[in-house]
C-alpha cells in the first residue's frame, strides 16, 4: 500500500515530463530544409582560448554561407558532450561539426547523425575510429617532429654537449597530445638524444613548474624540455628562469599550442619554441568540407583511409612569431 | 625519541621515505633538490595551517581551490591595468577574505552545512574567475611579485621564511591563545561551547576568513611562480590543502589540531611527489601511491588508537567514524 | 512550523520545486517538453541518480563514500573488457562484480583497519582511477562501432514505452531501494546507526556489518550505474567523469537527506537529480555560457539548501545536537579520554 503511495507520485513525475511531450519530428517533418541551413558545432571546451578560436573560425565561416549556427560546449565531460551533440540533432541540424573531448565517445553521436542523415565532420583530437564523413587534424605527431628538430638544432647552436633532454606530458588519457610527445620522442631520438625524463604534468602549468624543478634536481645537464601544452611550456620556462638559466640558451624549452601566453613569452626572450596550430582555419576548413559533404561532392583527403584533412603546422621561434596572430 | 614520536608521528615516515630515497636515488640529497621539496612544501602548508584551524573546529572549506584562481586573476589583472603591486596584493588577500566571510555568513547566519556551502562557493568562485578573466590568461611580469616565490632574504627562499613565520604565529594562536582553545572548544562540541558563552558564531566566520585570506596568498604564490592568472588554476587544491591537515593528524571531527604535523603532512606529500619524479614513475602509479599513503598513515593511526584504548568506550569507534 | 507541513515539505520539498521548474521550462525553452528533448533528459539523469541512491543510503548512516568517481571510471573500463572478452553477459557482471568488490574494499578499510571513510573513500578514489589508469594505458576502452545492434549497447539506446531504458532502471532502483530504507529491519538499522551510532551499539547493532552492508551498496549502485553509463557514452578511461561525486553528494543533500545522518529521502533525491539536470538543459539550450551555468547552479544549491538551514533551525533545536560535519557521531573528546 505505502509503496503505492510512493511509486504514483515518482512515475507521475516521470510521466508529466512526457506527458507534454510532443515529437519534433512528427510536427514539422523535414522543418530545415525549407529555409536555413543550420549547422551545429559542439566543442570541447569554451574555457580555452584554443577552442574559442575554433568557434569562432567556425562560426564567421559558416555565417558568411549565410547560414544558422548552433553552439554546445562540451565543457571537458563525455557525457556533456554525447547528450549535447545528440540534442543539436535533435533540434534538427542539417549538420553536425564536432571536436570532440573523447574521439572514442564519437560512436553514439554518430550513430545517432547517421539514423537522421545528418552528415558529422570531426575538428581536431581524434576520430576514435566511428564513420565520419572526414576529419579535420592538425599534424600533432608531425608538430612534435618539428620541436624536435629545432631543439637538436638549438642545442647546437647553444654549444652544449650535453645528449640529455626531458618532456612534460599531459594526462594519459589524452591521446592527441600523446601524438605530440611520440613524434617528439621518435625525432630527437633519431638526432642521436636520450629523453632522461618523461613525465605527466597532467596539462596544468601549476604540476609543470613543479615537474621542470624535479627535472633539473635529477638531471642539471638537461639541454631542452618539450611540453605537450603551452600552459605547462611556460610554466617549465618560468621554472627555469627561476632555476637562474635561460629558457632559450641554457635549456631550451618548446611548448605546443601557441596559445598568446606562449607568443608573448617568445617575443620576451621567456620561451624558445612553440608549434603553431591555427584552429581558426581548421574552423573555417571543416565550414567549407560541411558545404561538401552536404551537397555529396567530393572531398580532397590528405589520408583517404581515415578520411583526414590535415591542417599544418607551424613552428614558432623568435624570428616569426611577429607574423603570427 | 619515543616522546618525539608521540608528539610528531609523522617524523618516521618521513625518515623511511627520506633514507628509501637517499639510497634510490642519487639526485634526492642534493642542496638544490631539498630546497625544491621545503619551497613546494611550504606553498602547500601556508593555506594548510589555515585549513588546520577549520578542521580543528570540525569543518572544511572546500572553496579555497577556486579562491586561488580568482586571486590570482585579481592581482594579476590588476597589475595589468598599471596598479602598483601593493595595490594589487592587497586586493588579491581582500578577494579572499571576501569569499572566506561569504562562506562564514552563509554558513552560521543561513544554517548551510558547511561541506555543501562551500561547495557551492568552489562552483560560484571559479565561475566567477572564468567569466572576469573572460577565459584568457592574465599574463604579467612582474619581478615585484616574483619576490614572492625567487625572493631570497639571507639566502633563504621567500616561501620557507613565509611559512616558518606562519607556523609559528599559527602555533602561537592555537596553542597559547584564547582563539585557539575556543575554535577547539567548537570543534569538540559546539553546543556546549555556545552554552558556555563563546562567541561561536563570530569565531567560525574569522576562521573562515582566515582560511579564504590564506587561499588568496596561495593564489598569489601561485601566479608569482607562473607569472599569470587565469580560470583555470587551483583546480583540485582544497583536497591537497584538507590533506596534509589530515595527514599531519588533525582529528578530521574536530576539537585536537597539529600545527606541526600539518607542516610534516606538507614536507612528507611532497617529499613523495619528488621522489615519485624523480625515480621516473608513470602518473597512473603516482595516483595510486597518494591514495594509499592516505589510508595507510590514517589506518596506522587508527590501530594504534584501537590498540591503546580497547577497553574505551563503544562511543570510541564513532569518532573514526 | 507546523510539524506536518515540516514533514510533508522533508520528503516532498524539492519534487515541488522540480515541478515549479518544469511548469516554467516551456516558456524558457520552447522545445523543452519535445520527445526527443525529455528523454534526453530522463536518459542522461539514470546514471547520477542510480549511485545518488545508494549515497542516500551512506549519507543517512553517517558517512560519505568519497570514491564513487574512481568506482565509475573503474567499473566502466573492466565491463568494457569484459564485454570485448565474452559479451554482455561477461559485461553486465563485471561492471556488477568490479563495483561490489570495490565496496568491499571500503568497507574493508574502515572496519578493519578503522580508517574514518571520508580518507578512506579519499584515498581509494585515487587507487580507483589510478587502476583504471593503468588498465587503459594503451588508450581509452571502447565499444567498437560495428557493436552498434548488440543488445549491450541497447541497455543506454532502448526506449521502454517511450521511457528510456537507463531512466526504467533507474526508477526500478529506487523502487527496491525505497522498500529497502522504508520497509525493512536493515533500513531502520542504517537509519538508526545514522542518527546515534552509539545508541544504535547498545541495542545490538553491528556497526561492521552495517558499514559492509551501505558501503556494498553503493558499490553496487555504481556497477548499475556504470552499465547505463557506458552504454551511452561507449568509452571509458581512468579520467572518466573527474568530480562526480561530489556531484553525486550534491545531489543527495540537496534532496533532503541530512549530512549529519539518521535521514534519507530516496524521493527527495530522486527529484534532484532530475532537479540539476532539467536545470543544466535550461542552461545548456539557453546557450549561457558555461561559468555564468556555474554561478547559477551553485547559488541554486546555496539557496535550497539556505531554505532547508532555516527550516531545520526552526523546527528542530535538538537536531543541532550532532555538529554539522556530516562525519557521524559526536562523541566524548578523544583528548581528554587520553
Amino acid at each position: 500500500m505505502m509503496l503505492k503511495k510512493v511509486f504514483v507520485p515518482l512515475v507521475a513525475v516521470g510521466a508529466l515530463v512526457l506527458a507534454g511531450c510532443t515529437d519534433s519530428n512528427a510536427d514539422n517533418p523535414g522543418a530545415p530544409k525549407d529555409d536555413k541551413i543550420v549547422v551545429g558545432f559542439s566543442v570541447y571546451d569554451m574555457q580555452y582560448e584554443f577552442f574559442q578560436k575554433m568557434e569562432k573560425g567556425t562560426r564567421e565561416a559558416a555565417t558568411a554561407k549565410g547560414w544558422e549556427f548552433k553552439l554546445h560546449d562540451e565543457k571537458s565531460d563525455e557525457n556533456e558532450m554525447v547528450t549535447g551533440a545528440q540534442a543539436l540533432i535533435d533540434q534538427g541540424v542539417d549538420v553536425l561539426i564536432i571536436s570532440p573531448f573523447k574521439p572514442s565517445a564519437l560512436g553514439p553521436i554518430i550513430a545517432k547523425a547517421k539514423a537522421k542523415g545528418v552528415p558529422v565532420i570531426v575538428d581536431d583530437i581524434g576520430g576514435g575510429g566511428a564513420p565520419y564523413d572526414a576529419i579535420v587534424i592538425s599534424d600533432n605527431a608531425g608538430g612534435g617532429k618539428l620541436a624536435a628538430e629545432y631543439m637538436a638544432k638549438q642545442i647546437a647552436a647553444n654549444g652544449k654537449t650535453s645528449k640529455n633532454v626531458a618532456s612534460i606530458t599531459c594526462e594519459p588519457s589524452a591521446v592527441y597530445a600523446a601524438r605530440r610527445n611520440a613524434g617528439f620522442k621518435e625525432a630527437i631520438e633519431a638526432a642521436g638524444f636520450k629523453v632522461v625524463a618523461e613525465l605527466s604534468g597532467n596539462s596544468k602549468a601549476e604540476e609543470g613548474y613543479k615537474v621542470m624543478k624535479d627535472i633539473m634536481a635529477k638531471n642539471p645537464d638537461v639541454a631542452g624540455v618539450f611540453s605537450c601544452n603551452d600552459p605547462m611550456g611556460v610554466a617549465a620556462a618560468n621554472a627555469v628562469k627561476d632555476a637562474g638559466k635561460n629558457p632559450v640558451t641554457d635549456i631550451v624549452t618548446v611548448g605546443f599550442n601557441a596559445d598568446p601566453e606562449a607568443l608573448t613569452a617568445i617575443k620576451g626572450g621567456g620561451l624558445a619554441a612553440t608549434v603553431a596550430q591555427d584552429p581558426t582555419a581548421m574552423g573555417a576548413l571543416t565550414v567549407k568540407l560541411a558545404g561538401q559533404a552536404l551537397n555529396k561532392e567530393a572531398i580532397t583527403f590528405g589520408n583517404a583511409a581515415e578520411r583526414e584533412v590535415f591542417n599544418p603546422v607551424l613552428l614558432v621561434t623568435k624570428e616569426n612569431v611577429a607574423t603570427i596572430k | 625519541m619515543t616522546a618525539l614520536l608521540r608528539r610528531a608521528p609523522l617524523v618516521l615516515p618521513l625518515l623511511t621515505v627520506v633514507i628509501v630515497l637517499a639510497v634510490a636515488t642519487d639526485s634526492f640529497l642534493t642542496g638544490g633538490n631539498i630546497e625544491n621539496v621545503l619551497v613546494a612544501a611550504g606553498i602547500v602548508a601556508l593555506p594548510g595551517l589555515a585549513m588546520t584551524f577549520c578542521l580543528a573546529m570540525g569543518e572544511f572549506d572546500l572553496s579555497i581551490g577556486s579562491t586561488v584562481s580568482l586571486a590570482g586573476v585579481v592581482c594579476c589583472s590588476a597589475l595589468i591595468a598599471g596598479q602598483p603591486l601593493a595595490v594589487a596584493l592587497a586586493l588579491a588577500l581582500g578577494v579572499g577574505a571576501v569569499i572566506g566571510l561569504a562562506n562564514g555568513l552563509v554558513v552560521t547566519k543561513l544554517g548551510v552545512t558547511p561541506f555543501i556551502a562551500t561547495l557551492a562557493t568552489l562552483v560560484i568562485v571559479r565561475g566567477v574567475s572564468l567569466a572576469y578573466s573572460g577565459g584568457h590568461d592574465q599574463i604579467i611580469s612582474s619581478a615585484g611579485l616574483k619576490y614572492l616565490v625567487g625572493g631570497r632574504p639571507l639566502g633563504v627562499p621567500m616561501p620557507i621564511v613565509l611559512v616558518v613565520a606562519a607556523t609559528a604565529a599559527a602555533w602561537w594562536a592555537m596553542n597559547r591563545t584564547r582563539f585557539g582553545r575556543w575554535v577547539c572548544a567548537i570543534g569538540s562540541n559546539r553546543e556546549a561551547a555556545r552554552v558556555s558563552g563563546l562567541p561561536v558564531d563570530r569565531i567560525r566566520i574569522a576562521v573562515y576568513v582566515l582560511v579564504g585570506t590564506a587561499g588568496g596568498a596561495w593564489g598569489l604564490l601561485i601566479s608569482s611562480q607562473l607569472q599569470k592568472g587565469n580560470g583555470q588554476l587551483g583546480l583540485g587544491f582544497e583536497l591537497d590543502a584538507i590533506t596534509v591537515v589530515v595527514i599531519g593528524g588533525t582529528a578530521l571531527l574536530g576539537g585536537r589540531a597539529s600545527i606541526v604535523g600539518t607542516v610534516l603532512g606538507a614536507v612528507l606529500i611532497e617529499t613523495i611527489r619528488n621522489g615519485l619524479n624523480l625515480l621516473n614513475t608513470p602518473p597512473a602509479y603516482q595516483r595510486i601511491s597518494v591514495g594509499l599513503l592516505l589510508i595507510a598513515a590514517l589506518a596506522l593511526k587508527g590501530l594504534r588508537r584501537a590498540d591503546a584504548t580497547a577497553i574505551a568506550t563503544p562511543a570510541r569507534e564513532a569518532a573514526t567514524s | 512550523m507546523n510539524t506536518s507541513l515540516g514533514k510533508l515539505w522533508d520528503t516532498w520539498g524539492i519534487t515541488a520545486i522540480l515541478l515549479l521548474l518544469l511548469a516554467v521550462a516551456p516558456v524558457v525553452t520552447p522545445d523543452f517538453f519535445s520527445l526527443d528533448n525529455a528523454q534526453s533528459v530522463l536518459r542522461e539523469s539514470a546514471y547520477l541518480g542510480i549511485v545518488a541512491a545508494g549515497m542516500t543510503f551512506a549519507i543517512a548512516s553517517g558517512a560519505f563514500d568519497l570514491s564513487v568517481g574512481g568506482q565509475l571510471a573503474l567499473c566502466s573500463v573492466v565491463s568494457l573488457m569484459g564485454y570485448a572478452a565474452g559479451g554482455t553477459a561477461l559485461a553486465v557482471a563485471a561492471a556488477l562484480a568490479t563495483g561490489l568488490a570495490c565496496g568491499l574494499v571500503n568497507a574493508g578499510l574502515i572496519t578493519r583497519l578503522r580508517v574514518p571513510p571520508f580518507v578512506a573513500t579519499l584515498g581509494t578514489l585515487f587507487v580507483f582511477r589510478g587502476v583504471a589508469y593503468i588498465l587503459t594505458q594503451d588508450g581509452p576502452k571502447t565499444l567498437p562501432y560495428d557493436q552498434i545492434g548488440s543488445p549491450f549497447v541497447k541497455i543506454g539506446g532502448l526506449n521502454v514505452a517511450g521511457l528510456p531504458l537507463p531512466f526504467v532502471i533507474m526508477l526500478a532502483v529506487y523502487g527496491g531501494a525505497w522498500v529497502l530504507l522504508r520497509r525493512t529491519a536493515t533500513g531502520r538499522r542504517v537509519l538508526a546507526y545514522g542518527s546515534s551510532p552509539e545508541a544504535a551499539r547498545f541495542c545490538g547493532i553491528s556497526a561492521t556489518r552495517l558499514r559492509f552492508f551501505v558501503f556494498a551498496l553503493v558499490g553496487l549502485s555504481v556497477g548499475i550505474a556504470a552499465l547505463t553509463y557506458i552504454t551511452r557514452v561507449w568509452t571509458a578511461d581512468g579520467s572518466a567523469q573527474d568530480g562526480f561525486e561530489l556531484k553525486v553528494i550534491a545531489a543527495v543533500v540537496l534532496g533532503g537527506t541530512s549530512l549529519k545522518g539518521g535521514k534519507g529521502t530516496l524521493i527527495g533525491t530522486f527529484s534532484a537529480v532530475l532537479l540539476v539536470s532539467v536545470l543544466n538543459d535550461m542552461l545548456v539550450s539557453q546557450g549561457v555560457p558555461s561559468a555564468y551555468q556555474r554561478i547559477v547552479l551553485g547559488g541554486v544549491l546555496i539557496v535550497a539548501l539556505t531554505i532547508d538551514g532555516l527550516r531545520t533551525r526552526f523546527a528542530a533545536p535538538g537536531s543541532l545536537r550532532r555538529a554539522v560535519t556530516g562525519q557521524g557521531g559526536r562523541t566524548p573528546r578523544p583528548g581528554l579520554a587520553r
